[in-house]
């Protein structure tokens, strides 16, 4: 395991040997050990002490399907706390080829230019970027494409990162070199900004893929996966429709979020669902695709290209959580619109689950009309513009909150909730509330589950559970979709693991990680201040019913604080 | 009895009648959701499906009343 140091001050890269602790931990598990051992939990996050950590997955950098996620991390603006958001792509693939376990951005130069780092296995170059600076993110990929071959992976912000702002993400790569597979929450575009990094440029030509100890062991378990994988009915979902297909499944059982939060169902819910979509882009031909791969060799192909009326591709991909929080969220009925709000927010390098929240807000306060596309769209330029109005939108919507002096704002620590309404779906309302990195429902999503979503008294366990898989899977980077093969063969990661480490790990490895990785987090996080009071949905919510179940969220706050009595946190 | 039903994703496929989304179902009263899909022929997609009855997520031994609005989805995550 070698660690790639990179000061962003002095432009050296320094390669480390592995400190103890670091061996057994890849993903989001190394960042929340990396954080609590080096990064102090009251520095400014946008400061020379906080670090910017890519972390491939403990699985990354074989091409198995759906396992080469990287991992990006920091202490996040946004949240104030520990940070880890994920992305498929080439990124985490590629850091893996130049034989590097770990790259750690650190420090910050005292020049406010801009630069560009090259990464190579015998190189590490820093590039002055003056004239990418304010360059969307499109634009700059097809620029560093050509100047540095199209082999290379990128990881980059665009102009929001380079304003620091609270709701920038980092995008990368897809298998395409199309460049909108964004770790896109908690505003670590804008740590990456802070660096004065516009592009981390990562050229694994002359690499390798990482050794496997037990080749013979890790084929045999990568075919077991595969076959459970592709045996799996949700594989033909995801392929067919994508995650969009969530926006019928959520109006069903009344949590679609609608102009913002304030109501479950949504009167133009087909105007938004995969099942237009899907019809649509089969019609629309051209760029359109349907069934498309974010990662080399993904065998579930959730993601889609999104092409206009006459066939021209606008997004890639088009995904639930944009269509509920840029769509129904904002009184948008029209996935042509949602696409093209969607494509500006990558473009910008802004998450579009912050972004799209945050014009919620600024709609609830008459800023814009609830369904006005050109409205939206128009503020959304306010960010590119850089003005007063831009900068509290790109901020977040806590900040579009703060600014406007609006209450039903959704967010918990400071991060602005996916498209679930946690009124309708209380568990994964548990799992906004009490998980480490804020609202998101990466980290513990309950929709599956076969309960009753409305009853209080069932959740905490419900989302318990799934907040140690999911941070089980961040660790391995494994996407949160594979975990259905995973589930129906649960010796499958521990075989793998075995073969490829030689590690001798128990059955229930995965739970194993998870557990360390949110003890982890929960550390850092109570050392820079946060509380039981963080743990807690908006006041709001517990009491504006929400139609068409008229249900507010019940769940008591003493029952939010049993998710982790499981950690004995007076140590 | 007559309860309406949704399909959604690979399901709307599964019925003959093509692309066919909502249909409604003709059923003998005291009919759990069970007959109903066995009726339908989609019972093979059991272990992985999302039943909402009424916007309530509900199981298979559910007993359907006239009027009942049923959803049925292969279940999946957002991204």
């Amino acid at each position: 395991m070698s660690i790639w140091r990179i000061n962003s001050r002095t432009q050296e890269l320094e390669i480390d040997d592995t400190p103890p602790g670091w061996e057994k931990l890849g993903g989001r598990g190394l960042i929340a050990r990396i954080l609590n051992d080096e990064v102090d939990p009251s520095c400014d996050p946008l400061g020379p002490e906080n670090k910017l950590i890519f972390s491939p997955g403990l699985l990354v950098g074989h091409r198995l399907s759906s396992c080469d996620r990287i991992s990006i991390g920091g202490k996040s603006p946004l949240t104030g706390g520990v940070k880890e958001a994920n992305a498929g792509g080439s990124t985490g693939l590629q850091i893996t080829y130049l034989g590097c376990s770990i790259l750690i951005l650190e420090d910050q130069p005292k020049d406010p230019k801009l630069n560009v780092i090259y990464i190579s296995p015998t190189e590490c170059i820093f590039e002055e970027a003056s004239h990418l600076a304010g360059m969307g993110v499109y634009e700059t990929a097809a620029s560093l494409l050509e100047q540095y071959g199209p082999e290379v992976a990128i990881a980059l912000i665009g102009p929001a990162g380079e304003m620091k702002l609270k709701a920038a993400g980092i995008q990368n790569l897809d298998q395409d070199r199309v460049p909108s597979r964004i770790a896109a929450r908690g505003g670590l575009g804008a740590v990456m900004g802070s660096k004065g990094i516009k592009a981390l440029v990562i050229d694994s030509r002359d690499g390798s893929s990482p050794d496997i100890r037990d080749l013979k062991g890790f084929r045999k378990a990568q075919k077991s996966y595969n076959k459970a994988l592709m045996d799996h009915p949700q594989t033909k979902v995801y392929a067919d429709y994508g995650t969009a297909a969530m926006a019928r499944i959520c109006h069903s059982l009344g949590g679609l979020p609608t102009r913002n939060f304030s109501e479950g169902n949504f009167e133009s819910l087909e105007g938004i669902s995969a099942e237009t979509m899907r019809d649509q882009l089969l019609e629309r031909g051209g760029d359109s695709n349907t069934t498309h791969a974010c990662m080399v060799g993904c065998a579930i192909r959730c993601s889609n290209l999104y092409a206009d009326g006459n066939g021209k591709g606008v997004v890639s991909p088009l995904e639930y959580e944009t269509i509920g929080l840029m769509g129904s969220n904002l009184g948008i009925g029209n996935l042509d619109q949602v696409a093209r709000l969607n494509w500006e927010a990558n473009d910008l390098g802004l998450d579009s689950i912050e972004l799209g929240a945050a014009l919620a807000v600024a709609a609830e306060a008459g800023k814009i009309e609830f369904g006005n596309f050109y409205q939206a769209l128009e503020l959304i330029d306010e960010i590119r513009k850089g003005t007063p109005t831009g900068l509290i939108i790109g901020n977040g919507a806590a900040a579009t909150g703060l600014a406007y002096k609006i209450e039903r704002v959704p967010v918990v620590k400071g991060q602005a909730m996916s498209a679930y309404d946690p009124r309708a779906i209380k568990g994964t309302g548990v799992t906004y509330a009490t998980s480490p990195q804020g609202a998101d429902h990466t980290s513990g999503l309950t929709i599956r589950a076969k309960i009753d979503h409305l009853d209080p008294n069932i959740q905490i366990e419900v989302s318990r559970r799934a907040q140690i898989n999911a941070a089980g899977y961040d660790t391995l980077g494994v996407c949160a979709f594979a975990g259905f093969g995973f589930g129906s063969a649960p010796e499958i990661i521990p075989a793998l693991l075995q073969a490829r480490y030689g590690w001798d790990v128990p059955g229930n490895i995965l739970q194993e990680l998870g557990r360390q990785t949110l003890i982890l987090e929960r550390k850092f996080n109570q050392r820079a201040g946060f509380s039981k009071n963080d743990d807690r949905l908006p006041v709001w919510m517990t009491r504006e019913e929400l139609s068409p179940h008229n249900t507010v969220f019940d769940v008591p706050g003493e029952e939010l604080d049993k998710v982790f009595d499981w950690i004995n946190e007076d140590d | 009895m007559k309860v309406e039903v949704h399909l959604h994703a690979t399901l709307r496929l599964v019925i003959k009648e093509g692309k066919g989304q909502v249909i409604i179902v003709d059923l003998p009263e005291n009919s759990s959701i069970g007959d109903l899909l066995e009726l339908m022929m989609i019972d093979q997609y059991l272990d992985h499906m999302l039943i909402v009855l009424n916007g309530r997520t509900t199981g298979l031994a559910q007993v359907l009343k006239d009027g009942d609005v049923l959803n049925l989805m292969i279940a999946v995550s957002g991204g």
